[in-house]
Parts: C-alpha cells; structure tokens; sequence
C-alpha cells in the first residue's frame, strides 16, 4: 500500500504505524463515562474509513487517512494538525 | 535414438558447446539451452517420477509452468530442489538429478503406488491415515513422506548472497512477448519512464518459439531490434530473468531477478538473485496465455508434450522432440505444430483432429505436406514404458487405430495467463465465445494480447501499442501515434474438448499432483462441488505450479460432473509467489548477524576489548557482564560486579535509555499531562521520577524527567521503549493537545550516558572531572541535574540512581563516549572501579525493589506496583479516569510484593506462580506469579519480586512458589519489595 | 593527588568501517566534522522563523522536504517545522550560534553526535542506493536540493542530494543514528560491492 504524505509525498505503507479511527476524540475528563467507548469501541465498516497513520519512518507527523477498508483505495491523506499553517495568535494580537 | 537436434535453426550459440550432467550422466548442450531442450536434444524424455504414484514423466512445456519437469540443480550447498528444467538455464558444468525417485529413474520402488492407486484417490490423506490419531505422527507421516514429496532441500548454508532494490516507473510492462514489446516501444517512444520486465532470458515470448514475421523481417529479428531501442533510451529499463512474481496494493509489485542462476557460480559481490519492488503508475499486463493439455488415458507418459512446446523446441532449440510425432489436437494451432514439424523435415505420423470439421486451408495443408489426417477422432491411450511408442487412436468411425509414435503434441486451447490480475482479488469472468478465463477490470492496469484472450500477434502488437501508448498518455506522456506493424491473422479456431470420454488409463489433469479426470468426478459425487473444496480434496492446483496447466481442465470437468456450466463452477484466484521465489531472495542482506540492525552504544568497542558478553534489548547490544580471568560461571562475575558496586564504585553504559528533548512554552503542562505525577513543580537543575499510562489506565512506562533549563526538559524512557514512548508523545502532542506550544525530539543517540555508582562514585567524579562540576553533596544532592563545560565539550550530569547507591549518570556528546568510558576507568583505578553490565543492573534493582520490563509488563497498573500515591489527584493526566475504573482499583488486583525462599537455599524461577498452602493447582487459585528472580549477593540467597493478589495485605505470608516444568514447588515469604537498604541511605549519600 | 586531566579524543561514528571491494563505482566520504542540529519551529513561529533564517543566514526555506543552503550552513526539512541544520567543520558548536539565532522562535538540539552523516557519490550511487533506499532517485525526480526522510535497510535516515559532482555525477548524503553507523555500512557496502568502493577522507 502506498500513502501520500503530504509533506514527504507518496511512500510505501511499511514507513508508517496505524491506529485506528481518526474522528475519536479525547472526552472531556469531567465526563468519565464516555471513555470507555473512546477508548475501547470501535466501528469496523467495510469501505470508508477515516483513521490515524504515523508517519514515523518519515516526517514524524500524524495523518488523517481516508481508505477503504476493502480495496485500500486512499481518497484523501491530511494533516491531523499543521502546524506551518498556525499563525501566533499572540504574536497577531500584539 | 540420438540426433533429436537439427543441423540448423534456433537461438542457441552452436560454437560454444556446454557439457552438463543429469543423474550422474554426462551430455553436451549449447549456449542458449535450457536443461529441457538440452536433455530433448539428446534424446532424454524421461526426467522424473511423479509426486504421488511414481510414474514415469517427462517434458510437458517449455516454460514456467512446467509440472512434471522438476529437478535438483546444482550439488552440495548450492542445492536448489524443485527446478523447472524448461527455464533452467544451461551452464558449462551444470549437474541436475532427478527427484521423487528410488533407487534409480528407470527403476522406482515407489512406483508400486501406481498399483495401489486404488487407495490413492482423491482424499486419500483424509480416508486412510484417520485412526489411531498418534499413528499420524509415528507411521503416517513418515511413511507419506518418503513415498511422495519433491526434491530435497540443501541442509547447508546458501553460500551466495541475495538483495533487494526498489525501482519506479511510469509504465511497468509485464511480459516481454510481442504485446509487451509493443507496449514498451510504443510507451518509451512517448517519453515514459519504462520498465519491461520478462521471466525468460530472452525476450520475445511465443516469436521466439514461432514462425512469424513482422513487417518484412521475422519476428526474432523485430524482437532484437525492438530490444535494441529500449535498450538504448535512458527511462528504459529491461529486465531479463525477471519474474514479477506478485502484486500488491499501492501499484506496487514484487519481482525477482535471477542475477546469477545461469552461472556456475556468481561472480565475486555479484548477487545469486535480486528482489526488486517495483512501483509504477501504470501496468501493462501481457503476460499472454499458457496452452492447456488434453485429458485422455495415460497423458502423462513421456513423449507427450504441449504442442506450442514442441513447437518453441523445434523454432528456438533447434531440437526435434520426436522423428515420429503424432499431433493431437482441438485447435487450429496444433495444426502449425504439426506443418512446422513437418517443415523442419521431421516425419509427421499423424494429425488427431477430435473436429470433424476444420477449415478448408488446413486441410489443403495437410495434402500439400501429406500429413495423415484423422478428423473427429482421439487419442484414448497410449504406450510405452518409460517413454512413447505407440498411440492408440478411436477414429470418428469408431473404429480403432494403433500408430507408432515416439512424441505426441497436445493442443487443447490456449488460456489467458491470469494470475497476476488475480493477485488483489480481481474474479476472472468467463468468456463462452472463447472458452476462457478473462482478466477483470483493474485499477491502473491494461491488459494487452492473449492475456486477454487475443490470441493472434497481430492483436498482440495492436493491443500493445495501444496499452503502452495510453499508459504513457496517463502519466502525462503524450504519445505520438504508432501503428502496430502489420502482420498476417493466422487461424485461431478451437473447439474446447474437456475430456476424451471412455479412455483407458489414467487421464490426469494435474500431472504435479497427480490428480486424474476419475477424481475430480469422485470428488463431485462423494459431494466436493465447490471448486474450493474440490482444490482441497483433491489437491488439484495446489502444487507449486498453483494449477496453471490444470486449473481450468478441472473446473470444466466438475462443471460436466455436477451438470452445471463453468462460470456456474466458478473459480479460483491465484496468489503471490506466480512462480517459487527462493527464501534468500526474500531475506536478502538480512541474515545472520544483518538479521536486524544492530545499534551499538560508543562504549561497545572498549566493552568487548575487556571481553563482555553482551545482550540484546531491543535492537541494541549491551554489556551483560564482564567476566574477569579465572571466573567460571556467569553468576560468579555478577555477584563480583554487584558487590564491587556496593562496596565501592562501578561504572555501566546507561546510553540506550531513550532521551527525548522537550521545550517549548508549554513543556511543563504537557508533561503534566502525560505524567501521572506533577512535573510543572519540578525546578530547574532538578530531576524526577516519573509514570506514564496509556490512555486505558495502566502503566506505559517509566523514566526521569530533569529540568535542565528553563522551559527545557529531558525526558528518559525505558531502553525496550523509547520509540513507542516517542510515538505516544507525538500523538499526545499533535493529536490530542495541538494548542500547546511544546517541541519534542530524541536525542538519544546525541549522548553516551554512563552511570558511576557506589559509594566512591563521587570520589571518582572529582577525579574524572577534575573540578569542572561541583558534585558535593551539597552543590549537587540527591536528584540534581546540570549541564557544565568539561573540557571542550557541554556535558550533562544528574544524580539519579537505579541501584540504589550514591549514583551520578554522566552525559558527554557520543563521540566522546569511547573516550570517556576508558578516562572513568582510569580515575577509578584507586577504588578497584569495575564495570558492570546489565545483569548486576538488575539484580541491584531487584534487591531495592524497583519495577522494570517484567513488572511494567502493559498488565499492571501504578498502584499494582505500588507507586498508586504518585498519581497526582490535582489534574488531568493520559490515563487518569480509565485507572479510577472499578476493575483497576480492585483490591484483589496482582500487586507488588517481594519474595524470598522460606529455605534459603533454593534458588527462585521467574514464572512460577503462587498458591496458598494446601490449595490443588488449579487456575482459578492462582495467585499471581514471580516476575523477577536474582541471587543477592548482598543477602546471600534468592530473591525475587511478584505480582500477588492483594499482595501488599500480605506480608509475613508464606505461600508456594509452583513451577512444574522447573523448579517443581518451593515454599515462599512474603517481604517488602525493597530488600535492601529500605531507608535510601544510601543514594542520599 | 592532582587532578589528572584526561585528554578525550573524540571518535567518528564511521571509523575504522571496512572497505570490503575496492574500487571507483562508488565513493563514500564521513562528514564527522558536520555540526548538526534540529530546529523545531516553535508553536505559530514558523513564518517568523522563516523570516529570521534569511535575515541571519541568508538562507530561503522552500516549503515540503528541501535542503536550503548557503555559506556552508544549510536547513534540510524533515518534516513540518523540522529541520535538521548543518553547518560544515562546526562539530557541536555549531548549537550555541543557532540558539543565539533562532532560539526564541524554534528549539534547538544539538544532534552533532547523535547523526552519523555519509557523502555517497561515484558514478554508480544511485544504483547502489537505490538497493536500500525506497525513494525514487530518478535525476528529474529526485532533483539536486531534495531531502527524504525514509527508512534504509530497516534503519530509520535521511537522504538529502547535493549539487553534481564536476564529472556530473549525483552526490547524495545520508544521515542515520549514530548507534547504526555500523549496520548501516555493511548493508551500504554490500550493496555498493558489485561497483567498488572509495573511501575519501573526512570532511
Ligand atoms: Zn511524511
């Protein structure tokens, strides 16, 4: 399988680590009883699928990857967080 | 009978003579030969029993799909069992044995199978090795073994060296035939980046073993000079000998390329075989289509071969495969094999044609070249003992026919070569018009030639051209028109003929596995009508050919059993390897010591001059012990190390614990965050102790974090963990809490890290260091940290420790690692310095109770370990609520205990697990189990530390220690996990 | 008893490596003289840093993986807001000058030991590279002032080209941890045998 990291281009998968469902987010930690589902319920669909690649091999960065989970066709690799495009909001409100 | 090679023809080199050996006899080849067409060409057509019953076989193709045709190449370590003769190349001295047989070919005890066929049928394993179960192991097995089976692996070590390589390109071209020449000229033209890749040594496919032309010139000329210009463009590259043995995901494709195999032996630094993975943008499929046998009585006597095969020896070996063949066929292909023979002046007994009607000009030709014709009829057997003599032919009267024969070509159809379309799941669909398996659609992929079922060159060129045309057109390579050369059609008409009914003997279909027409129908009637159950019955397919010249046979023949149609029956996909890839091309350069990589501390050179045994941890080296003259036993130099420690100073290489630099406005906070314990408090030039959790509550890892400067962190980790803690923080950092300003990079292999330990560590480090740090107890106590000038360097020192002594970890820049390991030494000559390794590390550990890997095993929680009160109750932290879940605060939860042998004696066994006294063994009274064992040579006995229901409530318990396999039982006290100095005087020193 | 003042010789990461099949296909330099540092943007920084790193070293950072250089100082990006810094004969110097620099905007680490750097050049290094490398080093793809982070024979590097060679072959560097130097190498020159190998000296 081939990923294209946006920032290194395309590269084999074995560059990369895998985690799992990119739209799980952290809970809040004053609401404990959605944690169990955060981190422990999964989806497993057959097609599309948003989910969490690390580029470690690579450019250490952390991707979004959209697959199908049944023919590994990638439609779209993204960022999670970049952070050449965050601007200082201190340094714009100083 | 001798002289099977024609006086001229062929791309074989007639001035250089090879002489080569099968079976301990002795033969003269060419240049150019494979060990098939030289064998043929000196009149050997038998050349190995089958896998099953034995029998006599000889040379059915001239190609990789051969099934009959295997043999051991070679002698000694470079023994290669299970090669196809038809592809092996011939090399002056090259030595081939035949397999699956005992004592001689000629003469085969085995072969009384063949007599007992009867219980051999399909399913046999299943049927007849079934009672009593243990008699599988003892007699079954065994005896299946020696009776069937293949070649015979070398048992010594491959002395050739393999590698791999990576190659990318626009246009990958699979086959190097007329369509993928085609394909390759017509992309190249357009400016595309080309890979022309084909099994064969050399190019041109079926025009080598035809006779054609190609615009004027013949068709071997127009491969030539086709190759000529590839050749000769710099985005081109042609690969010979080169299987592309498998397709993956990602356009990506595994090939190997026989680098050396036509050698005697590689020449020196050259590879024996090199695995490429190849990724292209867009793939070129003209893999073209392999001829399928006919299935009548006793097909598989030597002699009886495919007809394109005959045809590829008479045209590209020059080599007769008979002087009295006889063609059998369903198509107007057998035809050409049988005018061409008949061309080159062979004496053509008979043309079998089970047609009863075939076209007017192949009749003409049959009357030109006067060949016996024989329309609407079949071969039902045939003779001869080890070779053939004799055909036996039902003419459409009925009547019955003897005519002497000492070769038969087959030609039942020609099936598009698949596999490689098949490789990522793509379903072959049926094509009643052509009788076939087709390729499915795939993504990036053009099908060119009789891999899809165009069985005449000139489709061939004309799909090829195009294929390459618009792959080169798709990566932005506008392609200029190019018109295939034009070429005559030549008559491609089949009449498929599944099987000749009321044959006498057996009609195989698999000839590898020997699986016959009777038991593909037994299969269906014993209720086998999935293919898939009918390949697993039978076997059918599952050699190492995976089935190329049976599968469809098969099917067609359980279509007819269980009165459905083909496309009813199905099919099976093929999956990677197409053809056997060897191990070493697989491994590469990654054997014995280049297993993995090797990370080696900057201490490591100094550590084996003084002779340490070392250890692996994770992908790193480290000095286990280091062994003085006159020791003898492993436990003797550790117990030396830890007492040299304790009792004055010690030195150990701490480099590979994971050191990761964290800065950044936001450090502190995120450190909080993945700590259990509060970092933000931590001043700078100071050092703590800190555990980290997975989100799921339990215990990560473990490490100090020191303040080094302001807003700037190093943070160590475990050796084994590092990278995943890396991982982790990254994660943290760009994932969950991307808002925070925090910057994280290793820099493990920034610095070697030695520990001094003992109480002369400080002594020793003034005299090291000589008054470029102050490292009195006062200027710098028990957990400081600093980074100073020491020389012309930035060094860093802390003064933590994991063995419970006054201990300083001393950092320096790793190139002056070797150098500083060696100066630690000399400034501790006055106090006896030893260096230690990883062994005494741990039993030092182990006598002050610190946890490690076996403890912090992804299994325990904080307060299992008994560092609960760590967790800081005023934040939030990675872990935190899934550890205040009811099963993490249990109290009947595994916790940390120490455990020393009631009979002090007794050694301990890691592993063992706890009963209480008068408890049966029984799982469910298991109460946990020792984790770390060491002898103290402090206390002077075993000691160890377990996890133990409740365990902290218990102490002054005595338990059993339960270890079947070992130590058997050993009754145990429960202690504090700190055995020794439980006040930490000692550190604080 | 005075002090006794060691002296330390440092030692390079590649040192006494072992040339197995000599010869002029390719030709390998140490560059254990290279003063090298990370320089991760600070959070929002990274057009400031932009901005400081042509005002102090004359240098414009192109965006995705480049190797910037100038006045023997170059910035090859590793990833986003990473790059590693080299400066040529710096040693562990070189972090001090770029703290002074840059430190306000970016955090810097000195890496001058902990990446063992190797100049592989000669006319066959592409083919030889191209054994443990997964990168497509194709001249119109992989051009001069490229950078890849990657993985070379199961060992994490980066690879970064270079300007030809004035014979006009490609040069390439390399950068691996330093606990590797030695796995590294054998996987290096077994794959580079087959065209001879040169050792030049440090630089
Ligand atoms: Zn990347």
């Amino acid at each position: 399988m081939r990923i294209q990291c946006p920032f290194c281009g395309e590269r084999d998968s074995s560059e990369f680590t895998y985690l799992g469902d990119a739209t799980v987010r952290r809970p809040d930690p004053s609401a404990p009883e959605q944690y169990f589902e955060a981190v422990y319920l999964r989806d497993n669909p057959a097609g599309r699928h948003e989910e969490l690649w690390y580029h470690g091999f690579g450019c250490r960065s952390w991707l979004r990857v959209t697959r199908d989970t049944r023919t590994h066709e990638i439609f779209t690799v993204e960022m999670y967080n970049d952070a050449t495009t965050e601007t200082n909001q201190e340094a714009a409100r100083a | 009978m001798s002289g099977h090679r024609l006086g001229k023809g062929g791309l074989i080199d007639r001035q250089r003579a090879l002489t080569f050996q099968f079976d301990g006899r002795r033969f003269t080849g060419h240049a150019g030969d494979t060990v098939a067409s030289a064998l043929l060409a000196n009149g050997v057509q038998l050349v190995g029993r089958s896998f099953k019953y034995h029998r006599p076989r000889g040379i059915l193709t001239a190609g990789s799909e051969e099934p009959n045709a295997l043999v051991e190449l070679r002698t000694g370590a470079r023994r290669e069992p299970n090669t196809r003769a038809t592809v092996a190349e011939l090399f002056d001295g090259l030595e081939a044995t035949s397999q699956n047989r005992w004592p001689s070919l000629g003469f085969d005890v085995g072969a009384i199978n063949s007599l007992l066929s009867p219980i051999f049928v399909a399913g046999f394993y299943y049927k007849t090795f079934m009672w009593p179960a243990a008699f599988w192991e003892k007699v079954y097995e065994p005896l299946i073994r020696k009776a069937a089976g293949l070649g015979r692996a070398s048992e010594q070590s491959d002395p050739d060296i393999y590698e791999k390589a990576h190659a990318f390109c626009d246009v990958l071209v699979i086959g190097g035939g007329a369509a993928g020449l085609a394909a390759a000229l017509s992309a190249a033209r357009a400016g595309a980046r080309v890979i022309l890749c084909d099994e064969d040594f050399v190019l041109g496919g079926r025009l080598n073993g035809d006779r054609r032309e190609i615009g004027g010139c013949s068709g071997v000329e127009w491969t030539q000079r086709a190759a000529a210009e590839l050749e000769s463009l710099p985005d081109v590259r042609v690969m010979r000998r080169t299987t592309v043995f498998g397709a993956y995901d990602g356009n990506t494709f595994g090939a190997v390329e026989r680098v050396s195999d036509h050698l005697p032996t590689p020449s020196p630094h050259q590879p024996r075989q090199r695995l490429w993975k190849i990724v292209a943008r867009r793939i070129v499929l003209a893999t073209g289509a392999i001829e399928r046998p006919l299935v009548f009585g006793d097909n598989d006597r030597p002699g009886v071969m495919m007809s394109s095969a005959a045809r590829t020896y008479l045209h590209r070996f020059g080599v007769a495969v008979g002087h009295s063949p006889v063609v059998f066929t369903s198509t107007d292909d057998g035809w050409v094999t049988a005018f061409d023979l008949a061309r080159a002046g062979i004496a053509v007994r008979a043309v079998i044609d089970t047609r009863t009607k075939i076209s007017a000009s192949l009749l003409s030709g049959a009357k030109q070249t006067g060949i016996y014709t024989l329309l609407g009829a079949q071969v039902v057997a045939t003779q001869g003992s080890h070779g053939l003599t004799r055909v036996t032919v039902r003419k459409h009267d009925g009547g019955m026919e003897n005519l002497k024969a000492d070769a038969l070509c087959m030609s039942g159809g020609w099936n598009p070569n698949i596999a490689l379309s098949t490789h990522l799941g793509g379903r072959p669909r049926w094509s009643d018009e052509l009788s076939v398996f087709l390729p499915s659609e795939l993504r990036g992929t053009i099908v060119a030639g009789a891999a899809r079922g165009s069985f005449t060159l000139a489709a061939a060129l004309r799909e090829g051209a195009a294929a390459g045309a618009e792959a080169a057109q798709s990566t932005g390579h506008d392609a200029p028109a190019w018109s295939a050369p034009t070429v005559d059609d030549e008559l491609s008409g089949v009449t498929p003929c599944w099987r000749i009914a009321d044959s006498r003997g057996k009609a195989f279909v698999d000839f590898q596995n020997d699986v016959t027409a009777d038991d593909v129908t037994l299969a269906a009637r014993e209720g086998f009508t999935s293919v898939e159950h009918l390949k697993r019955y039978t076997t059918l397919g599952m050699g190492t050919d995976q089935g190329r010249t049976s599968n469809v046979n098969g099917l067609a023949l359980l279509a007819a059993a269980t009165g459905r149609t083909i496309p009813e029956v199905g099919t099976t996909v093929f999956r990677p390897p197409y053809t056997p890839v060897s191990f070493g091309a697989f491994v590469g350069h990654h054997r014995g010591k280049d297993f993995r990589p090797t990370r080696l501390t900057a201490s490591h050179r100094w550590a084996a001059e003084r002779g340490a045994t070392f250890v692996e941890a994770a992908q790193w080296l480290r000095a286990q012990w280091f062994a003085e003259p006159g020791e003898t036993d492993w436990l003797q130099t550790v117990n030396r190390e830890v007492k040299s420690v304790r009792s004055s100073v010690g030195v150990c290489d701490v480099s590979t614990l994971g050191k990761i630099d964290i800065q950044g406005k936001d450090a502190a906070t995120f450190l909080d965050r993945v700590y259990i314990n509060m970092i933000s408090t931590l001043p700078v030039g100071k050092t703590r102790y800190g555990i980290m959790l997975r989100e799921d509550g339990f215990v990560m890892d473990d490490g100090t974090t020191a303040h080094i400067a302001p807003g700037h962190y190093v943070m160590s980790t475990t050796t084994v963990n590092a990278g995943k803690v890396m991982q982790h923080l990254e994660h943290a950092r760009q994932v969950t809490w991307p808002e925070l300003d925090v910057q994280i990079v290793s820099i493990t292999e920034q610095w070697a890290q030695y520990s001094i330990a003992g109480p002369n560590s400080r002594r020793l480090l003034e005299r090291l260091l000589g008054g470029a740090i102050d490292v009195s107890n006062e200027a710098f106590p028990y957990l400081a940290c600093a980074e100073f000038q020491w020389q012309s360097m930035r060094a860093r020192l802390f003064r933590v420790s994991f063995s419970g002594e006054l201990a300083f970890e001393l950092a320096v820049p790793a190139r002056y690692g070797d150098a500083t390991i060696r100066a630690l030494m000399t400034a501790g000559q006055e106090w006896g310095v030893v260096p230690y390794g990883l062994e005494a590390l741990g039993v030092m550990r182990i006598e002050k109770g610190h946890v490690a890997g076996n403890e912090l095993n992804g299994m325990t929680t904080a307060a299992d370990l008994g560092l609960g009160r760590m967790m800081s109750t005023k934040k939030d932290f990675i872990g935190r609520v899934l550890a205040g879940r009811p099963g993490l605060v249990d109290a009947n939860r595994p916790a940390l205990v120490g455990l020393k042998p009631v009979d002090r004696s007794k050694r301990l066994f890691a592993g063992a697990h706890f009963l209480s006294s008068g408890a049966t063994v029984a799982l469910n009274n298991d109460q946990g189990y020792l984790t770390s064992v060491a002898f103290s040579p402090m206390l002077d006995h075993w000691i160890g530390l377990g996890l133990l229901a409740r365990g902290q409530a218990r102490v002054g318990e005595r338990l059993r220690a339960y270890d079947p396999l070992r130590s058997g039982e050993i009754e145990v006290e429960v202690v504090s996990p700190v055995f020794f100095d439980p006040e930490g005087a000692r550190l604080k020193g | 008893m005075a002090h006794s003042q060691i002296e330390l010789t440092p030692r390079a990461a590649f040192a006494d490596l072992p040339i197995t099949a000599p010869g002029s296909g390719v030709v390998v330099q140490e560059r254990d003289e290279l003063g090298i540092a990370s320089v991760l943007a600070r959070r929002g920084q990274h057009e400031a840093l932009t901005k400081r790193v042509r005002e102090r070293f004359g240098i414009e950072l192109s965006p995705g993986p480049r190797r910037s250089a100038a006045g023997g100082c170059a910035f090859i990006a590793t990833g986003p807001g990473a790059w590693i810094v080299t400066v040529e004969r710096a040693s562990n110097g070189c972090v001090t000058s770029l703290t002074d620099a840059l430190g306000d905007l970016a955090a810097i680490s000195d890496q001058s030991d902990g990446q063992a750097v190797l100049r592989v050049s000669g006319p066959k290094a592409r083919e030889a590279l191209c054994k443990i490398v997964p990168i497509d080093l194709h001249p119109r793809i992989f051009r001069s002032g490229a950078v890849a982070a990657t993985v070379a024979a199961h060992v994490g590097a980066t690879l970064w080209r270079l300007d030809d060679d004035p014979s006009g072959h490609a040069v390439f560097e390399i950068a691996v941890f330093r606990s590797l130097a030695e796995s590294f190498w054998r996987a290096l020159s077994e794959s580079a045998a087959e065209f001879g190998v040169r050792m030049n000296g440090r630089g």
